[in-house]
């Protein structure tokens, strides 16, 4: 949701409380409110609700809360597994694996939150309990500094454990290097350890005068960092030298494109890399919307479209990466999380949510160009909920990928069976996606 | 409604006024993904009558407009448009069938005396992501979904979905069009066509009924497909090689005259795999006459056009990007030769983003009284220009570039050639300026003096001054490129280090590793990392620019050390006090030189990138370098050292000194020379995967150095401009009488030469030039594409539909509707001026 509509909900809010106070209840624990983040661990979906509208209190207003996803589906009704209550506005959500991030404790729920400034480390039970107790939250952002949303894992062996977290907001000036200009605003990511007794957290700009970090993607084989910024950039930190993101780290190389430059009117939004293919360049997947930029240059945000910008990362004889622009597609308005689905001996499929219109797309690599889309029904409904948003996957077996899909707006989440990766399309006989059933709402 | 709705229309409501462009009647598009024009019934108009069809990718409808009015064809209630809904499929009932691509075409109906008789043509709609065409009602008022004409290609090529389609006729055995049939190429995944013909009614005589459907299996994945203006050939643009393992690339032709199924594919050659395709007849003008006029007497030839894919073009590949032209006749089979028999094929035509449609169109029906007969017209800022043909290309910066196929070029708004008169400004090819570069701080007695070109090998006579300066070098039109160009003596060589101007104000060197191995020091560009090394560069690889013989420089950091920066060696210290006065980069940094003495290929585990290998001096210092240090290192030329700020190494410049001349002069110069040859020459190029095993001398490498400025200095442009009456102009390209230069020239060249100052004509053979001392010259290419587009949301033109509309209003010629993804038609004619075309939305 764009801060403009969280600033005028608050302010709403504010006005109203000033003239007729009222006691918000505390999130409830067997509903979700405008969730934003998805995951799996061991089997249970854990669900983050945002409470964007501020219907709860603010500081309890949120809620993380897992669930058996298969008891739900059975049973029509949300099967609970544990829950607890979180400052609104959490963000997305990553699911940290105890033996490949180091956690003696089990796996762990990580999200931010965008109210608190915190990171939160929520270990999830075997059966799919829930607690926030010591260390529970990590301090990213003093009050009004900045809003850490993004998170990814750097989780692999012989390296540091670490969680980066990407400000969707922060102040011209905080945080930025004491030589920028007043004018220059700086996209701050945060680094934060997971597997000492204590969190480590450092954090730095990354880059200047691209606005703010959309997502953060960290990517094992080549040990980069990639980010979206909420300009028209992509970007990518090398951690492989050791380097860190505090000014006083020494610091990593970086480098960051412009997609504007590749279509008029892009503005990043989300970053996600390709599964590695033996002898081919490594390939990123860029998502952006299309704004149209006459408006932009008088103030207005129109939003004409999306476009899904496929990038080859190329080691060149210089030693830094050119993405090369391979090919762009076009999608809807409000295209926001994409999610990699790899296919054996074929490039991935992209499933990309667009909140706006209600939809899913999904994207081939191989054929490079859109082979399914699961829009709206005859009644104007959209067969994804109403905004469609986060997406988590599960392997089902012989072939079929299991999607959880956030409905932002229809505070539920929608199942979806991928039949056939190779043409996952609604539309094909036998259809290549379907609707299994919706969870909550 | 949504916001973004909300916000367009707020949008346009402050943009109104603001545009050149007409606004019609709110028709309320949804993001465009498909627009045909067709030939129809409505209850618009009485009788068959052209209109536009636009698919509304966001919605389940088209939306038709009147093609010769651009106002709606209206609903029944007559308060919104009329909309064309497609019908839900049988695969998914629930499921929203959005249409996307539309395809439309003539059945090419006769009268009994077998006189062109008009009748409804097929309109087809594609629907988004499924296997399925439904065909709309265009001869009756109707105008809805035919069930019955609902084609689901999932019978034929079960798992395929559509990538593209294009419609044409049914030829007969000498091609021409068979009466009252049409088909329909389907380009599918799985590397296949299916061709659907249909056939007009022969018991009403106006509708549409289906005809036979084939499947035609293909070598190759098709993206996209024209017709010739002989339907017997079919073309595919492929980004597979053709054969499999050829090697080759290009567009596929189709012998489409037997039935489908068994057509048969060869390849026209095109160097590098495409992405889109048009076909076309087309008059070009006489390229072996040296004048770009186009008569309209010039003699029809069937062409192919081809937009290069990015994976495969660009200055490190065998040819640059754009849009090549492809004669099909037999001896060609490929890209056309060049003109000027200097590139062994014609450059492609440049295309300033990338392009998305492309739709080629020839001359109009009907032309106005006042146009030369037999041409059509482009309008750019320079007034217009007559054509054959035009090629209108959308591109990803959501404008309209209408290039000229019978000058084979992109045409230009701005003069290449001419001065323009009482302006300080100049928009032609050029020099903008030439700057020295001197140390400031330099003690030299030396001076540095750009020759006049009047006398090229003889002694300097030097400029007056840099303002003259500028005159002095030599561009060419189509070569040069927009550029800033430095020579330098021992300069360092792009990307590997160097030292801010002033010598250490700004960091230094490239990250390095040394390691002393057999007694001699090996220095690798690269930094260790967990994945082993990370920022590896490598000066193994020739297009680096580095030769045997080159300076290195180490750098090292004493007094106090930049912050987490392993770079400070006691050993090599000098004692050299802290200068305060560099507030910038306050620590003092100690360089010292070595001469490279080989360069290494790589080693996988050691330096995959390779190493340069440098002697032992005994010194403490490389004592300490031999155990293995991290310094900062930068490469330098051994001698003088030509780049570009975006183009990076681009060779060593001559000394041209003559015999008698006790100065040293120096000729810079950037001229092609055979790309084909030098390809061939270097085993480095492209970067191998396993460079360890290539074995490339010091001969190889200059070959690889020349691959490198052959690429750099291929013309890129078609010229299509001309001197006129300015005689001015025909002297500076050195074109004499002739008003049209076609000469092959270089991206650059001058000539400077260094000398003691007020020691002219005193013999110095042994000058100490001071490094870093040369010349910057700004070079302007002088290239404004000619472009049509929209004055608001010019994002995304999603697709081109062409109209002629020359027999309703001579005036108004062949045009296109552009289909753009926010919501809106852009109406426009190549041959009108940029304010006459209408945006409709």
């Amino acid at each position: 949701m764009p801060v403009a509509r969280h600033v005028l909900a608050v302010s709403a809010l504010a006005l109203a409380a000033a003239c007729t106070p009222v006691e918000r209840p505390s999130a409830p624990l067997d509903a979700f409110a405008f969730p934003t983040g998805i995951g799996l661990s061991d089997g249970h979906l854990l669900v983050v609700s945002s409470n964007a509208d501020l219907t709860y209190e603010d500081d309890k207003g949120g809620s993380l809360l897992s669930l058996d996803p298969d008891a739900s589906l059975a049973n029509e009704a949300p099967a609970f597994t544990g829950g607890i209550r979180i400052p609104s506005f959490g963000g997305t959500l990553v699911v940290a694996d105890p033996v490949a991030c180091g956690l003696p404790s089990g796996p762990e729920a990580l999200f931010a939150s965008r109210l608190s400034g915190d990171l939160y480390r929520v270990p999830v039970g075997a059966n799919g309990s829930l607690t926030c107790g010591q260390g529970c939250t990590v301090n990213l952002a003093k009050p009004g500094e900045g809003d850490p949303l993004s998170v990814t894992l750097a989780c692999v062996d012989g390296r540091p454990k670490r969680a980066f977290v990407g400000w969707r907001r922060s102040r011209v000036g905080t945080s930025c290097d004491p030589n920028a200009s007043s004018t220059e605003t700086c996209a701050i990511i945060s680094e934060v350890t997971l597997d000492g007794a204590v969190s480590r957290v450092s954090t730095g700009p990354v880059v200047f005068n691209a606005g703010s970090i959309q997502a953060v993607q960290y990517d094992a084989t080549t040990d980069l960092l990639f980010f979206a910024t909420s300009g028209s950039h992509v970007g990518w930190i090398d951690l492989s030298t050791g380097c860190g993101l505090a000014p006083t780290d020494l610091q990593c190389s970086r480098q960051a494109i412009d997609l504007g430059q590749v279509a008029r009117g892009a503005a990043a939004r989300n970053v996600a890399l390709a599964t590695p293919v033996p002898g081919v360049p490594r390939r990123l997947y860029a998502l952006a919307r299309l704004l149209d930029p006459n408006a932009a240059s008088v103030g207005i945000e129109v939003q004409i479209g999306g476009a899904l910008i496929v990038l080859d990362l190329e080691l060149n004889s210089l030693g830094t990466i050119t993405a090369r622009p391979i090919r762009t597609v076009p999608l809807t308005t409000g295209v926001s999380e994409m999610l990699v689905l790899p296919r054996a001996g074929k490039r991935d499929v992209v499933a990309i949510t667009a909140v706006d219109d209600g939809e899913i797309w999904f994207y081939d690599d191989e054929l490079g160009a859109v082979t399914g889309v699961l829009a709206r029904g005859p009644d104007g409904v959209p067969l994804a909920g109403l905004g469609p948003f986060a997406m988590a996957s599960e392997d089902r077996g012989g072939g079929v990928v299991r999607l959880y899909v956030t409905a932002f707006h229809g505070n539920e989440v929608t199942v979806l069976d991928v039949l056939d990766l190779d043409d996952p399309d609604p539309l094909s006989t036998p259809p290549g996606v379907m609707v299994v059933g919706k969870i909550g709402g | 409604m949504n916001v973004r709705r909300t916000s367009a229309l707020l949008a346009l409501a402050v943009a109104a006024g603001c545009g050149s462009t007409k606004t019609t009647l709110p028709v309320m598009f949804d993001q465009p993904a498909g627009v045909a024009v067709f030939m129809g019934v409505t209850v618009k108009n009485a009788g068959i009558h052209p209109y536009a069809a636009v698919a509304n990718g966001a919605r389940e409808d088209l939306t038709l407009l009147d093609a010769i009015d651009d106002k709606p064809v209206l609903s029944p209630i007559l308060l919104r448009a009329l909309a064309v809904v497609t019908h839900p499929l049988a695969a998914c009932p629930t499921c929203a069938p959005r249409p996307g691509r539309l395809v439309s075409g003539s059945l090419h109906d006769v009268d009994g005396l077998g006189q062109s008789l008009q009748k409804a043509d097929l309109l087809g709609v594609l629907i988004q992501g499924s296997p399925v065409m439904q065909v709309v009602r265009t001869w009756n008022e109707d105008n809805q979904m035919v069930d019955e004409l609902e084609l689901d290609l999932s019978g034929y090529a079960p798992g395929s979905d559509v990538v593209f389609a294009v419609t044409a006729p049914v030829p007969d055995a000498t091609g021409a069009p068979v009466p009252g049939k049409v088909r329909v190429i389907f380009a599918l995944t799985g590397r296949r066509l299916v061709v659907a013909e249909y056939d007009r009614d022969p018991g009403d005589g106006e509708g549409i009924v289906p005809g036979p459907v084939t499947v035609q299996d293909l070598d190759f994945q098709p993206l996209h497909l024209a017709v010739a203006e002989d339907p017997r050939l079919v073309y595919a643009a492929t980004l597979d090689e053709v054969p499999v393992g050829s090697g080759r690339h290009g567009v596929v032709e189709l012998d489409a005259s037997g039935t489908p199924g068994t057509w048969t594919e060869d390849l026209l050659d095109a160097r590098a795999p495409t992405r889109l395709v048009a076909a076309l007849d087309v008059g070009e003008r006489d390229f072996a006459v040296n004048s770009v006029d186009v008569k309209g007497t010039e003699p029809h030839v069937p062409r192919v056009y081809a937009a290069l894919d990015t994976s495969g073009c660009g200055p490190a590949f065998e040819i640059e990007c754009g849009i090549v032209t492809i004669d099909p006749a037999p001896g060609v089979r490929g890209i056309v030769p060049d003109p000027l028999g200097e590139l062994p094929y014609q450059p492609p035509m440049r295309i300033p983003a990338s392009p998305l449609a492309m739709v080629p169109v020839g001359l109009p029906a009907q032309t106005p009284d006042t146009w030369t007969p037999g041409t059509t017209r482009i309008h750019t800022s320079l007034g217009m220009r007559d054509t054959a043909a035009v090629l209108a290309v959308a591109a990803s910066d959501g404008r309209i570039y209408p290039v000229d196929l019978s000058r084979r070029t992109l045409l230009n708004d701005q003069t290449m050639l001419r001065d323009i008169a009482n302006s300080s400004t100049q928009t032609r090819t050029r020099c903008d300026g030439v700057t020295t570069l001197v140390d400031p701080d330099s003690t030299s007695t030396l001076e540095a003096e750009v020759c006049t070109l009047a006398d090229p090998g003889t002694a300097c006579t030097p400029v007056a001054d840099l303002v003259n300066a500028k005159d002095e070098v030599i561009v060419t039109p189509g070569y040069t490129f927009t550029e800033i160009f430095s020579t330098v003596w021992q300069g360092v060589l792009p990307g590997l280090g160097g030292f801010g101007f002033g010598h250490v104000d700004t960091p230094v060197g490239v990250k390095a590793m040394t390691l002393g191995v057999g007694g001699k020091l090996r220095v690798a560009f690269q930094t260790p990392s967990t994945l082993g090394y990370t920022e590896v560069v490598r000066v193994f690889d020739p297009a680096l620019g580095v030769r045997r013989g080159d300076i290195l420089q180490l750098a090292t950091f004493n007094g106090n050390v930049a912050p987490g920066d392993p770079a400070s060696l006691a050993a090599c210290e000098v004692d050299v006090p802290v200068d305060e006065t560099r507030t910038i980069w306050p620590w003092n940094i100690d360089t010292h030189d070595y001469v490279v003495t080989d360069i290494l290929p790589p080693d996988p585990v050691e330096y995959p990138g390779g190493a340069l290998v440098v002697d032992d001096d005994g010194s403490p210092c490389m004592a300490a370098l031999m155990a293995g240090a991290t310094p900062r290192a930068s490469v330098r030329a051994a001698g003088w050292v030509l780049s570009g700020g975006n183009v990076g190494y681009a060779g060593r410049p001559a000394v041209v000194t003559a015999p008698d001349d006790p100065n040293v002069r120096i000729r810079v110069e950037l001229r092609y020379s055979d790309q084909d040859a030098a390809d061939k020459d270097c085993p480095l190029a492209p970067w191998p995967a396993n460079p360890e095993t290539v074995v490339c001398d010091d001969d190889c490498r200059l070959r690889c150095e020349n691959r490198l400025i052959s690429h750099l200095t291929r013309r890129w442009y078609t010229m299509a401009d001309q001197c006129a009456e300015d005689t001015g102009c025909r002297d500076r390209w050195g074109n004499g009488a002739d008003p049209f230069p076609n000469k092959k020239g270089p991206v650059v060249q001058f000539e400077f030469t260094i000398r003691e100052d007020d020691l002219q004509g005193v013999p110095q053979p042994t000058l100490n030039v001071e490094r870093d001392l040369g010349y910057r010259v700004s070079l302007g290419g002088g290239h404004s594409p000619t472009a049509f587009y929209p004055t608001q949301y010019v994002v995304w033109p999603a697709d081109l539909a062409l109209f002629d509309k020359s027999p309703w209003n001579v005036n108004a010629s062949t045009r296109f509707y552009v289909a753009y993804m926010g919501d809106e038609v852009y109406d426009f004619s190549p041959s009108e001026p940029i304010n006459v075309p209408a945006t409709i939305r």
